[in-house]
């Protein structure tokens, strides 16, 4: 009998943070959310006696192609934790708020980045989790195509984005069972449009996570981290 | 001879929490005149994660379970007819809305109000068959263990392909009872013959083994080591605890044996038969269970 099975889960997080002006005032947070989210997930689920046998986590710092130009997208590989938790909290110590021009950000050439990460496809079970932290409305994706730092091949509308996404019919770039995304965004387009029609979303229409109650938190990280839909 | 209500031996649950006063399943059996019912649900945990202040901080997975399981009975005990069944659990579903507090600030898929599944199975106790009815949404199951083994009688609301793919992809529910979205209770009839026990589940029973096969083990070796209902009840606690990552809940009714030493006889062959086929085999698992699903799925 199976008295000393444990179902294992490998478990890839991708945050996606906006390092924008208008994100000064609470990119501490942010920042602070970010290191803990992690941690309070995997705890959500060893509850449930879900055993994480691999964690990684990436990030994905974003502003505005248009406005700040090299410095619109910062993109990490992933980060295997515990054994390197220091280079990981260094990255994130080291975002700060700045730049962005408009009200409008890049933030979905952020999440197309995220969406094409090189997710682990190995293990008993996965989990491949987005988080997206933002206090500003997305630009229409290509936006800032004119800037020469905008990269080749990225979707060229919402409606390849979402394919990127996938759905049960027609599978994205991600496992169609693990994935989630988690939107700390305003309820402004298009977040309120992926909030609406994508599967396997949550959406705490917040600017970027302020104003969280612990409630509301303890609901975000039990949806994440239990299994079904 | 035996009356027709005289073949129902036995019927009862096994259940249990995973953290005391916050299990989010729920479960319900009861037998007037030839008639029986049981039925296991499972708040949803996930989409259903939301606590609501009007419920004394419980979670909308923890209401909902309750409130359906509620709606269950009523239904039983007022009509029992297939076609009332969506009306009583929606009445449940309007009751918590109505109570609930305002809707929270959380919006997406993954959120859904009062979300639970539900296996139940109800018969009609004949003579010499049980005519019997399944109603299910989401991944909890309705089953039946008979000398040829166990046998699922429901399908999955998930995107796996079997239940052997649901044990390991974690897949997605597609359908589920809530009160956000529109969902079915599928229902299906089957005449099953005696002997039989017949099981309701919630994925806690089943869902933290390697195998369906090890499930159909866990049944009938319980069972045969025991010898009467009380101990194969206890050996059935003691077994999913040890092995589960989840609140459990398991509805059991036996019908159509002689006594407590015809149950655990008409099992001790098969029962040596899984074990040596099936568990102890160095066969891979994925080969075994193509051999084995043929039996399990006879009534998908």
């Amino acid at each position: 009998m199976a008295s000393n099975y444990k179902i294992t889960y490998n478990v890839d997080m991708v945050f996606c943070i906006d390092c924008t002006g208008s994100m000064e005032n609470i990119i501490e947070i942010v920042k602070n959310n970010a290191l803990n989210f992690y941690q309070d997930v995997t705890s959500a689920m060893e509850k449930k006696h879900k055993h994480i046998s691999q964690l990684r986590v990436r990030i994905v710092a974003f502003r505005d192609y248009l406005t700040d130009g090299k410095d619109a997208m910062l993109v990490t590989d992933f980060f295997k934790l515990p054994q390197e938790t220091e280079e990981f909290e260094k990255t994130v110590r080291s975002l700060n708020a700045d730049g962005g021009g408009d009200d409008a950000e890049d933030g979905l050439e952020a999440l197309a980045y995220a969406i094409k990460s090189k997710w682990d496809t190995e293990g008993m079970k996965k989990r491949q989790v987005i988080v997206v932290w933002t206090d500003a409305p997305s630009h229409i994706l290509g936006y800032g195509k004119e800037s020469e730092n905008y990269p080749n091949g990225m979707a060229s509308d919402m409606k390849e984005l979402s394919a990127w996404w996938g759905s049960v019919e027609h599978p994205g770039f991600m496992d169609n069972n693990a994935k989630r995304l988690l939107l700390f965004a305003p309820d402004a387009p298009d977040w309120n449009v992926i909030s609406e029609n994508w599967d396997g979303v949550l959406h705490f229409p917040s600017e970027a996570g302020k104003g969280l109650e612990n409630l509301e938190y303890e609901e975000i990280i039990n949806t994440i981290s239990n299994s079904i839909v | 001879m035996k009356n027709a209500n005289q073949e129902l031996n036995s019927i009862f649950y096994v259940a249990e929490e995973m953290v005391n006063d916050n299990g989010e399943d729920c479960f319900y059996h009861d037998v007037i005149d030839n008639k029986f019912i049981i039925a296991s649900l499972d708040g949803c945990g996930g989409s259903g994660s939301k606590r609501y202040k009007n419920f004394s901080g419980k979670t909308g997975a923890y209401v909902a379970s309750r409130a359906v399981c509620g709606g269950v009975k009523a239904w039983f005990l007022e009509s029992n007819e297939e076609e009332d069944l969506p009306t009583y659990v929606q009445d449940a579903l309007s009751v918590c809305k109505k109570y609930a507090d305002k809707a929270g600030r959380i919006m997406g898929s993954l959120s859904k109000a009062f979300p639970t599944t539900a296996a139940i199975i109800t018969g009609n106790i004949l003579r010499d068959k049980c005519e019997i009815t399944c109603y299910w949404a989401g991944d909890s199951r309705c089953y039946m263990l008979d000398a040829k083994g166990l046998h699922q009688l429901t399908e999955d609301d998930l995107d796996g392909q079997d239940a052997m793919s649901n044990l390991t992809n974690d897949g997605v529910m597609n359908n589920s009872i809530n009160a956000s979205t529109s969902f079915e209770i599928h229902s299906k009839k089957i005449v099953v013959g005696y002997p039989c026990i017949l099981l309701t589940a919630t994925d806690g029973c089943f869902g933290y083994l390697n195998s369906p096969m090890e499930f159909e083990y866990l049944l009938t070796d319980s069972l045969v080591k025991s010898k009467n209902i009380t101990e194969w009840k206890i050996a059935l606690n003691e077994r999913m605890n040890t092995v589960t990552g989840d609140d459990y809940t398991l509805c059991v009714a036996v019908c159509g044996f002689a006594d407590f030493e015809d149950i655990r006889n008409s099992f001790v062959k098969r029962n040596e038969y899984v074990a040596e086929k099936y568990l102890n085999s160095q066969q891979d698992v994925n080969d075994l269970w193509d051999i084995y699903k043929k039996n399990y799925s006879l009534y998908l």
